[in-house]
């Protein structure tokens, strides 16, 4: 657990690339108003910080808006009280390339039979002791037993968070 | 009892109009002089080239005020919040379908 001396505890959370999205894009997001201004804090490190920019990148092709002005905003937007940067590799492209050639990537996916893709996430959960927020059913949802067995860390769905700390 | 931090002192060659043009920044946008205005465009230099790891991603002193966070968030919805649900969970899954696939490479 990663903690700043003299802070008040706050639950530590790590978003899913869908949910980042969601936080960033839905007008009405009872999530956003939830973790942003409750006793939380989200943490995104640099692999986080790569793939929400990767979504960034294609809707700002696919709807003709500025990437400079989104990533602008999207790293300002970080900046939040209740969000906390964990940036320790530099945000480029070969970040994936990094991480694709660490052994502990392939071996955690395969003893969890997750797809490496969400091992990074799994990893920051396990680091933070942060609940995991994530939409996807099949990859994590599906396989959160075991996972909360093997290394204690907590998956819940959006809704399920939501109910939670009505 | 806190401790100082070290500071160093640069000296910066600059040719006339880019100096005018900062003189007149700082008188614009509030800043007490043109030194605050060099540190605040250096961090923002190393932020949006994606190099705030080299501060171990730490900014060691606060951005500028005008630097809002819950205003990005305006922004960033003004510009994206009309884009319909079923493109944003395309594009997302087609970028992680990407990395999955250059992870797996």
């Amino acid at each position: 657990m990663v903690e700043e001396p003299g802070k008040e505890r706050r639950q530590p959370l790590i978003l899913d690339c869908n949910l980042w999205i969601e936080l960033i894009t839905k007008k009405e997001c009872h999530l956003r108003e939830k973790i942003l201004t409750g006793n939380y804090s989200i943490i995104i490190t640099s692999y986080m910080a790569v793939e929400t920019l990767r979504v960034l990148k294609r809707l700002s092709s696919k709807m003709n808006i500025s990437l400079s002005k989104l990533e602008t905003h999207f790293w300002e937007f970080l900046f939040h009280d209740n969000i906390t940067m964990n940036f320790k590799q530099v945000f480029t492209e070969s970040l994936i390339n990094e991480i694709k050639d660490l052994p502990e990537i392939k071996i955690i996916a395969s003893l969890l039979d997750l797809e490496r893709k969400d091992v990074p996430y799994i990893v920051a959960a396990f680091q933070y002791n942060a609940i995991f927020l994530t939409e996807d059913v099949r990859s994590l949802l599906e396989k959160r037993n075991l996972i909360k067995q093997k290394l204690n860390i907590e998956i819940l769905s959006m809704d399920e968070f939501l109910k939670r700390v009505k | 009892m806190a401790t100082l931090k070290k500071v160093i002192t640069w000296t910066l060659k600059v040719d006339e109009s880019l100096d005018r043009a900062v003189q007149k920044a700082v008188k614009l946008l509030g800043f007490t002089g043109k030194a605050e205005l060099t540190r605040e465009a250096v961090r923002e230099y190393l932020i949006r080239q994606k190099l705030i790891s080299l501060l171990e991603g730490e900014i060691t002193v606060p951005l500028n005020p005008q630097k809002n966070p819950e205003h990005a968030l305006k922004n960033l919805l003004e510009m994206l919040g009309n884009i319909p649900d079923n493109v944003l969970k395309e594009e997302v899954r087609i970028a992680r379908d990407e990395v999955e696939k250059e992870l797996l490479e």
